[in-house]
């Protein structure tokens, strides 16, 4: 079994009153992960610790075989992640090319490498001749591509995105989550996606973390949670449809309209048959059946209620 | 038909990252070019007091060459004297030089404090506005990287108007007298010039990027930083003038750098008479006080990252 990228044990941060991360234990193997959480889970104060931005009250980690906590090795591990942040971020009074090799001296690259790479990941991320226009001019998806550019620009082996496809159009959107997918699947970056749309993040991860009140929830590939043994069918019935939704939710089912005399039933897989029964009793027959997968969105959501539920 | 590439794919990196010795000095040379950029600034700010210490130098050197009888630079003014009268009046000449000298430094702290104030104001607040510390402190780069760098874009832009310059006087000043003998004979008026302007420009720099730690926006820390340097200043001076007694001066920190500068030049006159060692322990203390300002503000942006 390789090494872990990501050893985190017992982590605890408070703040004031507020424990951030509460005992947080964790192993990122590597690959596409995405971390996923409500605003306050904890995710933003894991990202500053990976930085090591924060030191922890309680706890170890270890990330790429080094201490964050240690200020020594928290400068070196800088070298080595590669952090796009969520808010704008630009150099005052620098154009694309600049802010790049800037960024790239300060993590130790020579001048003819930070320029190079400067240009090499600005044409990664498809940013032509506006690299040399003052960024304050830049549209928010220029922003982002440049944030995404400086991030990959010192080939680190370790990406932070935090919230990439923020206020972007569609086409935007779809661009950037290529160039992220093609870095965590076609380069072999270890990449951490921190991301409220999750949508982005099935497209682009293997892998999920999810945290709430700094604990991890839920871990695993997306395939495994979204498989489970709940069946979630779409059913057209035609007959008596309404007493058809009685007999349904009396038997305990999670059922949901979703037009005339169309259903969305999250079902037991033993229960299959028993739609048809149930149809057939009450005046009712089944048009069609259809299969849906559930979305990590359903996912989520089930594992935010069960955690709610425990908590309480 | 034509001719399109594709250029997106993913280059990996074929140099090597080595540790970095004094990252401060990227940001500094990054924070440099980008004031560069602006010529307006540069030309008000900067050509004023360099012509004004090229006209000292000349001036430095018109004295020295006169009483040499090298002739006079402009013509129709003065000639030689008698070889017996040269080093008598050599001493007189070194005490007008010096006076030059001190001048100029006086008016340089004028340029100085605009200088500073101008390109230092806008540095941490600007960064913290555009969310440039969050692309700082995600790489090696230190508080004390970033605040140095800041700190050395902001001094070198002080040290322009008033190290530069007075080194200029003093050089010329040095290599025109018989004999290397302001050198010899005044080396204190130029150790002290340069001490002073060297302080000034830390104390104003610290000042500077202090109120730029506290502020939104770069036109509140430049109104900041001209309202507490003036307002410490008139303050001082109406209070003295009320009271009827100069100590309250000591409230200006530009009286205070004053009285400094009349004890390190050795002045012949100084309008002050309190301890300069007061004024030395105000300015430094001011200067501490800013640098707590910044760390303080520092130690947030890097945990916000």
């Amino acid at each position: 079994m390789s090494e872990p990228i990501i050893s985190i044990r017992g982590l605890v941060k408070c703040y004031r009153n507020v424990r951030a991360l509460d005992g947080l234990t964790l192993e990122f193997l590597g690959g596409p992960v995405g971390l996923l959480g409500p605003n306050g889970a904890g995710k933003t104060t894991l990202l500053k610790l990976l930085l090591g931005l924060i030191e922890p009250d309680e706890g170890s980690a270890r990330i790429l075989g080094l201490d964050p906590v240690g200020r020594t090795d928290a400068l070196e591990l800088r070298q080595r992640v590669g952090y796009m942040p969520e808010g704008d971020c630009l150099l005052p009074g620098m154009n694309a090319v600049e802010m790049v090799t800037t960024l790239c001296r300060i993590t130790g690259l020579t001048p003819d490498d930070a320029m190079t790479r400067a240009h090499e990941s600005l044409d990664y991320v498809g940013l032509d001749d506006q690299r040399y226009r003052p960024m304050s001019e830049y549209s928010t998806g220029m922003k982002q591509r440049v944030k995404l550019a400086q991030a990959i620009a010192h080939d680190p082996p370790l990406l932070l995105l935090d919230e990439p496809t923020n206020g972007l159009d569609p086409k935007g959107r779809r661009h950037m989550l290529d160039l992220v997918h093609d870095l965590g699947h076609a380069q072999g970056k270890h990449l951490i996606l921190c991301s409220h749309q999750l949508p982005d993040v099935e497209r682009t991860c293997d892998h999920v973390v999810v945290l709430n009140r700094g604990h991890v929830i839920e871990r695993g590939s997306i395939a495994d949670l979204t498989r489970s043994d709940e069946h979630i069918v779409r059913v057209r019935v035609g007959g008596e449809e309404a007493a058809f939704e009685r007999a349904l939710a009396a038997e305990g089912m999670s059922v949901s309209r979703t037009g005339p005399g169309a259903f969305r039933i999250a079902a037991r897989i033993d229960d299959a048959d028993s739609l048809f029964e149930l149809a057939g009793a009450n005046g009712a027959w089944i048009e069609s059946v259809e299969d849906l997968r559930s979305s990590l969105e359903d996912v989520f959501l089930r594992l935010l209620r069960e955690s709610e539920g425990v908590a309480q | 038909m034509t001719a399109t590439a594709h250029t997106e794919i993913y280059r990996r990196l074929k140099g090597s990252l080595a540790p970095v010795r004094f990252p401060a000095a990227h940001l500094w040379r990054a924070r440099m070019q980008v004031a560069f950029k602006r010529k307006l600034p540069l030309l008000l700010l900067f050509v004023p007091p360099w012509i004004s210490g090229v006209v000292f130098s000349f001036v430095v050197y018109s004295k020295f060459t006169l009483e040499q009888g090298l002739g006079s630079p402009i013509p129709g003014m003065g000639g030689a004297g008698p070889a017996g009268s040269m080093a008598g009046a050599l001493a007189g000449q070194l005490i007008q030089v010096h006076d030059q000298i001190v001048i100029f430094t006086y008016v340089s702290r004028v340029f100085a404090l605009l200088a500073i104030a101008w390109f230092g104001a806008g540095l941490v607040c600007e960064d913290q506005r555009a969310g440039a510390h969050l692309l700082y402190f995600s790489r090696p780069l230190s508080r004390l990287d970033y605040f140095f760098g800041h700190f050395l874009t902001i001094a070198s832009f002080g040290a322009m108007v008033t190290v530069g310059p007075v080194l200029l006087i003093g050089l010329v000043a040095v290599f025109s007298s018989p004999d290397y003998a302001f050198l010899f004979e005044k080396w204190d008026v130029l150790l002290g010039s340069l001490g002073y302007a060297s302080l000034n420009v830390l104390v104003l720099s610290m000042i500077a990027l202090g109120i730029s730690s506290l502020a939104s926006r770069k036109s509140y820390a430049l109104a900041g930083v001209f309202a507490f340097i003036l307002g410490s200043d008139s303050l001082g001076a109406m209070l003295a003038g009320t009271q009827g007694d100069r100590d309250w001066s000591m409230l200006g920190v530009l009286m205070n750098l004053r009285r400094l500068a009349d004890w390190m030049m050795n002045a012949n006159q100084s309008r002050f008479d309190w301890n300069p060692w007061y004024s030395l322990a105000i300015v430094l203390g001011l200067a501490a006080l800013g640098g707590l300002l910044v760390a303080r503000r520092l130690r947030r942006l890097e945990v916000v990252a």
